[in-house]
């Protein structure tokens, strides 16, 4: 792997990185309601199944 | 040059693996037990199958991943995220334990299901562990339940997993 080739994955990694650590820092301490962490993580499950390329693949 | 993206992998997995919220009621009281437990673990792992979506998005957008190869864990991501869905309404719905502990349990199929179909690569297999680390929050949470879980591995997922073969 040559240095170019590493920094274009560095690249492609540190959105997401720190996206994860800005969520983190969100989180530390944070106070939620019960119905808006369910509502939340519905929300977050949903915008994943909506990607998916084949709808209605394998359902529970 | 590889141990600098694993180490940058194995950080984004402590990282993501031990945030500390509050969950509290309409009252404003402070709740805990093992639902709650399963529930912010959920959470969490909702939000990673999010930043597997972006990760692929990008990486297919930078030419990094093919148009097949990011088709492919969408699919698995989605597919976790149908399971792991249920879970999250049996909690909220205020399932009975025996209904969340079979929810917990195929998720968990499809969870380890996903990770193994993963194709190769550090983001995949970064965010793929911290899929598994959430789900095993979850189980860790989820014997605390009383219930019997049964279920026979392997059963879950066998059309995207021919497909892989």
């Amino acid at each position: 792997m040559n240095v170019e080739r590493f920094f274009q994955i560095v690249n492609l990694l540190l959105p997401s990185g720190m996206s994860l650590y800005a969520r983190l820092q969100k989180q530390s301490g944070e106070v939620i309601s019960e119905r808006t962490l369910y509502a939340r993580t519905d929300a977050d499950f949903q915008t994943v199944i909506d990607q998916d390329p084949t709808p209605g693949g394998n359902t529970p | 040059m590889t141990k600098h993206i694993a180490l940058v992998a194995t950080l984004l997995v402590v990282l993501t693996g031990c945030p500390k919220r509050t969950v509290v009621n309409e009252a404003g009281a402070t709740l805990s037990g093992p639902r709650i437990d399963m529930a912010l673990a959920l959470s969490e792992m909702a939000a990673d199958q999010v930043e597997l979506a972006g990760a692929v998005n990008a990486l297919q957008d930078g030419g990094a991943l093919s148009q097949e190869r990011a088709d492919r864990i969408r699919e698995l991501n989605a597919d976790v995220a149908r399971f792991g869905q249920v879970v999250n309404r049996a909690l909220a719905d205020r399932s009975d334990d025996q209904t969340v502990l079979d929810a917990v349990a195929t998720l968990q199929t499809a969870a380890e299901s996903m990770v193994q179909l993963l194709p190769e690569g550090q983001v995949t297999r970064t965010i793929g562990a911290a899929v598994i680390g959430a789900l095993q929050t979850i189980l860790n949470a989820a014997e605390q339940l009383p219930g019997d879980v049964s279920y026979e591995r392997g059963t879950i997922l066998p059309d995207r997993q021919s497909l892989a073969a």
